[in-house]
């Protein structure tokens, strides 16, 4: 196990080392440059130059990336070249608000998404079981921003039951935080929890037809516990990784959420510092991303090894 | 711009005069001052204070305005035509100017004039927490980074602010559209600009409404210079023909209104000025006369309804004219750059001479082609030599109309601004004067 994990994290290194260089490359093909960006349309090439030279964006690229990457290194992402603050302070400040909406949609996506596939499955053909498939597949057509926008319109305006700018952060108020996380967590991860009801469902039927079941069934063990305790151990192991690949997708659909629900994240910071073409904040935060979406790949890894003793061997 | 105006203020400011119903530059931080092609003199303000208590002086101005040479931003190149700073002792200031400015103090108005304290620069600190001479002072406990900035009315501010003024005025980042009207519903925000839409089931719902013009824009022809696409005026005048500005202003949705010359409604309007009226038969003759047009329009990806009806109409006329869409951060870097011949779009000029130096003057920079007429640039000289003195107005009326003429941006329309209040919490919003893309926040009042 402990060398599963040693190869696994080498293998990261020229994942993220990939990142660097094509985030940094291409960031560098887009139209525009970042001083006429900060200038503004009037500025003239002479000013324009000059601010070039002053950002040491007049030296070639490849230098540019080496003096920049080995700041990484050193853990200096740079400095924001339109706020003049440390991009880490930035992120630093942008980071609680995604993490505790990328967390809360993953809550909602797994937890809501694993209840119902069991349910669908245990009670299966049931009105329960047709009933849940319907909204299942209502969850699975409805893009995150649109149920943003309905939650919205009907929780926040129409009833008032939540706020409409809805982030608080944790270290002020506890819970203002947990109030506000709610329907943009539901927003987020209701299309998760439908792909991953639907999943579970299909694993938890073939669990539950296996004929080792039939024998326990035989044997007189209640069928609370032939599901919950041995049907789902099995039933979880291929769910495990479409949980992963959802997990992924609620931390790019977060950006989108952020926008709607008015939550200072990275995703927002992201979008402002693209349209200023403040490279090195766009920059980090590429990095950070392909950073996290390892670590959750090397999470689910480390989960389906734990549950399944094949892949384990492997 | 509302959001720094609020801890800010600058020497002096605009105010909207019903005497002459124009709008004066009124006393600020500065309480006196006397302007040549030269050179601009302030008296300024005694007895004012910065929120942190460093004294408003003329060492702090020039600390202020050296700040803004030394750190480049958008709004540096408009402190450009100062040459060097003079402190003629505590309370008086002399800029000395490399040639005839005339909207230098306009420009003073706005972002470029903002006096923050000399300390707060020297620290750096003012990106995250600004430190001015307003009438509200930052409240740093109950501001988030990227969310919402929080103001306080200060108890050491050198004026007397009304009845009524806000106790504190909190900005809230929403970018979302309809994020921000549902939070206008919900009344968790009193104030907010919406688009047409939104603004409609705002008004459905009891929200007062203020539409007004806020951004002018027209077709701009860059490619005019040799071999250009529009080199030739006919072919000008042949697009300024073939668009039915009122037809695009219906397509637009309320999002614009078509408008017969640019600065209409202002001092520099020019009665003179007729700007050619929809005539596709014309059209199609200019066509013939200087060469058609092929060419394709940048417009921002979900914002592209206006310039797909514009080239629609161009193409009745017998041009040959696409829209290619792409991502605002990618349509902001090359829609002026000459890279399309052909652009939707435009500036919140609040003077002749700029309109003239962007459009215009051969660098320009919504002129890629260098092409300057000399006429034009004889007529905009006449104009800036005669200062801010009563025959500059006349002056650049008659450059104006030498630069209509030219039919390089038409038709013309200005952008329009909603803003969007609940009249039942707070009176009096309206935009600034000047400014027409901010918010007066002086001028607004708490219904008790």
């Amino acid at each position: 196990m402990v060398r599963m994990i040693a190869v696994r994290l080498m293998s990261t290194i020229p994942v993220l080392l990939l990142v660097a260089l094509l985030s940094f490359f291409m960031l560098h093909l887009m139209p525009g440059s970042p001083a006429a960006s900060i200038l503004g349309n009037r500025a003239s090439p002479e000013r324009i130059k000059d601010l070039e030279q002053r950002l040491g964006l007049d030296v070639p690229i490849w230098e540019q990336f080496v003096e920049w990457f080995s700041g990484i290194l050193s853990g200096n992402f740079g400095t924001s070249i339109t706020r003049g603050v440390p991009v880490s302070d930035l992120i630093q400040d942008r980071l609680v608000a995604t993490m505790s909406l990328a967390l809360a949609g993953s809550l909602v996506a797994v937890g809501v998404g694993l209840a119902v596939g069991t349910a669908c499955a245990v009670w299966r053909d049931s009105i329960l079981d047709r009933g849940l498939s319907v909204l299942v597949s209502i969850g699975l057509a409805l893009p995150e921003f649109w149920i943003g926008l309905i939650l919205l319109s009907l929780f926040a305006v129409e009833m008032g039951w939540f706020p409409v700018i809805s982030w608080t952060d944790p270290r002020r108020d506890v819970v203002a935080w947990l109030q506000g996380l709610i329907l943009p967590a539901l927003a987020l991860g209701l299309p998760g929890a439908a792909s991953i009801a639907r999943q579970m469902r299909d694993a938890m039927i073939e669990a539950l037809d296996a004929p080792y079941v039939q024998t326990l069934r035989a044997l007189g063990t209640t069928p609370r516990t032939v599901a919950l305790r041995f049907a789902m151990k099995n039933a979880i192991i291929p769910v495990i990784t479409v949980i992963g690949f959802y997990t992924v997708m609620i931390l790019g659909g977060s950006f989108v959420i952020e926008k709607v629900f008015s939550i200072p994240g990275i995703g927002a910071l992201t979008i402002d510092a693209i349209n200023d073409r403040d490279m090195p904040v766009v920059q980090a935060v590429t990095l950070l991303i392909a950073l996290l979406v390892v670590a959750v790949y090397l999470v689910i890894d480390l989960t389906s090894a734990a549950v399944n003793p094949r892949w384990r061997s492997k | 711009m509302a959001y720094i105006a609020t801890p800010y203020e600058t020497l002096v400011a605009h105010e909207y005069s019903t005497d002459d119903d124009l709008t004066d530059l009124v006393p600020r931080l500065a309480t006196e001052w006397t302007q040549t092609n030269e050179a601009v003199t302030f008296t300024l303000r005694e007895g004012v204070e910065f929120h942190d208590g460093e004294p408003f002086n003329a060492e702090a101005v020039k600390a202020n305005i050296e700040f803004a040479i030394a750190n480049p931003d958008r709004y540096s190149s408009l402190v450009e035509p100062i040459e060097s700073i003079e402190v003629l002792d505590e309370f008086t200031i002399r800029f000395n100017l490399v040639a005839a400015s005339p909207t230098l103090l306009t420009d003073l108005t706005g972002q470029a004039g903002l006096m923050a304290s000399p300390k707060a620069l020297a620290d750096g600190t003012t990106a995250e927490r600004p430190v001015g001479t307003g009438p509200w002072q930052w409240n740093d406990e109950a501001s988030v980074e990227g969310q919402r900035w929080r103001f306080d009315l200060w108890d050491g501010y050198w004026g007397d602010m009304p009845d009524g003024t806000p106790e504190s005025l909190e900005y809230v980042h929403t970018p979302d559209v309809q994020a921000r009207m549902s939070a206008v519903l919900s009344g968790e925000i009193d104030v907010a600009d919406l688009n047409p839409p939104e603004a409609r089931r705002a008004e459905e719902a009891g929200r007062t409404i203020l539409n007004y013009p806020a951004i002018g824009a027209g077709l701009v022809m860059f490619d005019r210079g040799p071999g250009g696409v529009f080199e030739d005026i006919d072919t000008r005048r042949a697009v300024c023909e073939a668009v039915d500005a009122e037809a695009a202003e219906s397509a637009s949705d309320g999002y614009m209104t078509a408008i017969p010359q640019r600065f209409v409604g202002t001092t520099y309007a020019n009665p003179d000025i007729k700007l050619p009226s929809y005539d596709s038969e014309a059209a199609r003759e200019y066509f013939e006369s200087g060469g058609s047009v092929t060419a394709t329009i940048p417009a921002i990806s979900g914002a592209s309804t206006v310039p797909e009806v514009l080239a629609g109409m161009l193409n009745d006329a017998g041009a040959d004219v696409s829209v290619q869409t792409m991502p605002e951060s990618d349509y902001h870097p090359v829609w002026n750059t000459g890279e399309f011949p052909l652009g939707f779009g435009g500036e919140s000029e609040v003077h002749p001479l700029t309109w003239y130096q962007g459009f215009f003057a051969a660098d320009g920079p919504y002129n890629p082609s260098k092409v300057e007429s000399k006429e034009i640039a004889e007529a905009a000289s006449a104009a800036i030599k005669a200062g801010t003195s009563e025959e500059a107005v006349g002056l650049w009326q008659e450059a104006l109309k030498l630069m209509h003429g030219e039919s390089v941006i038409c038709p013309m329309w200005n952008i329009n601004q909603i803003l969007v209040s609940d009249s039942e919490r707070v009176t009096g919003v309206a935009p600034a004067d000047f400014l027409p893309t901010s918010l007066d926040v002086r001028a607004m009042r708490v219904v008790e």
